[in-house]
């Protein structure tokens, strides 16, 4: 395995020339293409790009809520924050949407339409955020310890939005979201999505954005 | 360059992953959750890339989040890997990640191939950067 593993890196290494030709506009994950989202923050509805020039508008899940719009002293790292939580919590509600359509919830379920594409993207987005704060946590001079988490040194701003990565890192991601995943039956899905099993952890960067929205 | 910079962290925190479940002694799943969450931002991060560049090339895209290619598309090499992220996300995680102990995730992991989305992603990499398609 490992010997495979290192001669196909190898591989990749001896590559980079070839692909240099590719350019390196890339664009940041989550900014566009398929699947790329917005929600307004005035209203429930969230429009969905699934594929270029091809739009839908689905609703957000209920039990999940958007922050408040970003106020205009706050700098480029904080709205960016603040947009991808947005996105997150638009793709939450698409999935959910999409649990709530399958019909067949044997074996593999999760990876067939409709709920794969949407947990695509959930996880997309998610990913995202929590990359996004992790720099932005980084930036502002804090330290991850496991399993005490990030310590703030002098700049407490960020520090409401510690909780919710958190949160992701050591229960939704290990814990809440496979329960999801591995449920049996449409019963048993409603019961944890009834429970919080996504809006949950939207809600926490929304209030979190909420609070330093508020402290100033 | 982008598309070697991300498959090479994806490949690398994969394996560093992989190397974690084949460390005993660790509780579970603790310390292991980093390690999760640095290979699946890894992972996405390429695999975002990867649907701009298959939207761009032609791809269609279906409701399980798979990627179709025109036959020519100089992209094929990495559509398996690709389109590999689905079930590992979907299917193999969290069938691991619903293990109680340690010794059980990690025998769930290698059960269900997890290591295949590496090597998937290296393999296709290669055979890009080779001019395969």
């Amino acid at each position: 395995m490992s010997r495979r593993l290192s001669l196909a890196l190898l591989g990749v290494l001896l590559a980079g020339a070839a692909l240099t030709a590719c350019g390196d506009g890339a664009e940041p994950l989550g900014e566009r293409g398929p699947g790329a989202s917005v929600v307004s923050l005035d209203g429930e509805e969230t429009t969905t790009t699934t594929t270029l020039g091809e739009t839908t508008t689905t609703l957000v899940a209920e039990s999940c809520h958007a922050p408040q719009p970003p106020p205009p002293d706050w700098g480029a790292d904080l709205v960016a924050a603040h947009t991808k939580t947005v996105d997150v919590l638009a793709s939450a509600g698409v999935l959910e949407a999409a649990i709530g359509a399958v019909s067949d919830f044997s074996a593999g379920w999760p990876e067939q339409a409709p709920a794969g594409a949407a947990l695509y993207w959930f996880q997309a987005k998610l990913y995202d955020l929590m990359d996004h704060l992790e720099a932005m946590f980084g930036d502002a001079g804090a330290t991850f310890v496991a399993p005490a988490g990030w310590i703030f040194g002098g700049d407490q701003t960020l520090e409401p939005l510690a909780a919710p990565w958190e949160a992701v890192l050591f229960e939704f991601q290990v814990v809440r979201l496979p329960a999801l995943l591995t449920a049996g039956s449409a019963e048993e899905a409603q019961a944890l999505l009834d429970a919080g099993a996504l809006c949950e952890f939207v809600d926490g960067f929304s209030d979190a954005l909420d609070r330093i929205a508020a402290e100033g | 360059m982008v598309l070697h910079e991300r498959a090479t962290a994806a490949i690398e925190s994969l394996n560093e992953l992989i190397a974690a479940f084949d460390q005993p002694g660790w509780e579970w799943p603790g310390p292991l959750a980093l390690d999760l969450l640095r290979s699946q931002i890894d992972l996405f991060a390429l695999s975002v890339l990867l649907d701009h560049w298959f939207d761009d090339a032609g791809g269609t895209l279906d409701g399980a989040g798979l990627w179709t290619l025109p036959p020519d598309a100089p992209l094929a090499p990495v559509l398996g890997a690709r389109n590999a992220v689905i079930h590992f996300e979907a299917v193999v995680l969290p069938a691991v990640l619903s293990e109680p102990t340690l010794d059980a995730a990690r025998a769930r992991f290698f059960e269900l191939d997890g290591c295949a989305i590496a090597e998937a992603l290296a393999t296709g990499i290669a055979g890009l950067a080779g001019g395969e398609s």
